[in-house]
């Protein structure tokens, strides 16, 4: 928790958005964890598509980091009607 | 009729009519119930009503309830019996806001009059008088949540970016793309009530707490500890989670849900 937390300070998270989203990337579905671990080590970005979702797209049209898009994929696959319903309403 | 008597019949009474001998009666009179000054500090309030000057009333207030932001000068009970036959004269700011119910019911009545805001005339509008039209509702929701009015504007955002409330500079903004766009008419309105509402979070959290549920401000309260949650940074999961977002989307969507029955 710790690690990915300094992490994520390191590469521009302020401290307290560093706590929350680290304590969130712990409990991330296994499906993603490949994923998760590639860009702590090596800043790798790697792509998927849940329920009709492209997380390159989503981090694209959101201006999202990785990891914010990593942890929107992870609720698409936990909560996909929830998830999807607050895609689809946007920022506000 | 004596003041007490106005009070109690919810009737309008001169404030020049007040004095020591009226808050004396009040509390002999065992009307003093749930409040948190002392007969003191009652007395203290009410030797400046005859004068008639609410800044200092607020000022006074304000001293007594010694919080920070202050509370509405009206949550304690006693004093909003004292403040009754002056309270019209009082800015709204800084009296108690109606409950989330009342402002629901109020808001949606308040749309169905404000002309130009149906779907029907709004879509032949042009841009300049839609913003003319939101701005209008935005005063008027302004007005009845007991907070100052926002300026709204427009910007283009980008897809999926429908606006924002501006803390400190009180600016609402909405993305003019869908303003522009008649299929987004129901997006644009409920985009206005949800940066409205944090507007209306924003107020209570740091300049004066006139919400009448102390636990919501608490809930929102939260998001000052923890940091705003942004979808830049954390997500959509905790975006939308976090209190003062569940609240406003919430909210808004009470507003619009009773402004479509009440015109359908």
């Amino acid at each position: 928790m710790e690690k990915i937390k300094d992490i994520l300070k390191m590469r521009g998270y302020p401290e307290k958005q560093a706590f929350s989203v680290a304590n969130d990337l712990q409990e991330i579905d296994s499906a993603l964890q490949d994923a998760l671990q590639r860009w702590l080590v090596i800043e790798e970005e790697m792509d998927f598509q849940i329920e009709g979702f492209k997380l390159s797209e989503l981090k694209q049209k959101f201006d999202m980091t990785y990891p914010a898009a990593l942890l929107t994929m992870d609720w698409l696959i936990k909560e996909p009607e929830l998830a999807t319903k607050s895609i689809n309403r946007g920022i506000k | 009729m004596s003041n007490l008597e106005n009070i109690e019949q919810g009737t309008s009474s001169s404030i020049d009519s007040w004095s020591f001998g009226d808050v004396k009666d009040y509390m002999d009179a065992g009307r003093y119930v749930c409040g948190k000054f002392t007969m003191p500090e009652l007395e203290y309030v009410g030797e400046i009503l005859p004068l008639g000057n609410t800044d200092l009333i607020v000022a006074r207030i304000d001293e007594l309830n010694g919080r920070k932001p202050p509370k509405a000068i009206d949550s304690d009970r006693a004093v909003a019996e004292l403040l009754e036959p002056i309270k019209d004269k009082i800015n709204p700011l800084y009296l108690e806001a109606p409950s989330d119910n009342v402002q629901v019911e109020v808001i949606s009545d308040v749309m169905t009059r404000v002309e130009g805001l149906e779907y029907d005339k709004w879509k032949g509008l042009s841009f300049d008088k839609q913003m003319e039209v939101l701005q209008l509702l935005e005063n008027e929701v302004a007005k009845i949540v007991h907070r100052p009015a926002c300026v709204v504007v427009s910007q283009s955002l980008g897809e999926g970016h429908l606006g924002f409330y501006e803390q400190g500079s009180n600016c609402i903004t909405i993305n003019e793309d869908y303003i522009k766009s008649t299929d987004c008419y129901e997006a644009v309105l409920d985009t206005l009530i949800h940066e409205g509402r944090h507007a209306y979070q924003d107020y209570n959290l740091n300049v004066r707490e006139t919400h009448p549920r102390h636990g919501d401000i608490s809930n929102w309260n939260l998001n000052e500890l923890h940091g705003y949650q942004d979808v830049e940074h954390c997500g959509f999961k905790a975006y939308q989670l976090q209190p003062v977002e569940s609240d406003a989307r919430a909210f808004a969507e009470d507003v619009l849900k009773q402004y479509q029955e009440k015109i359908a």
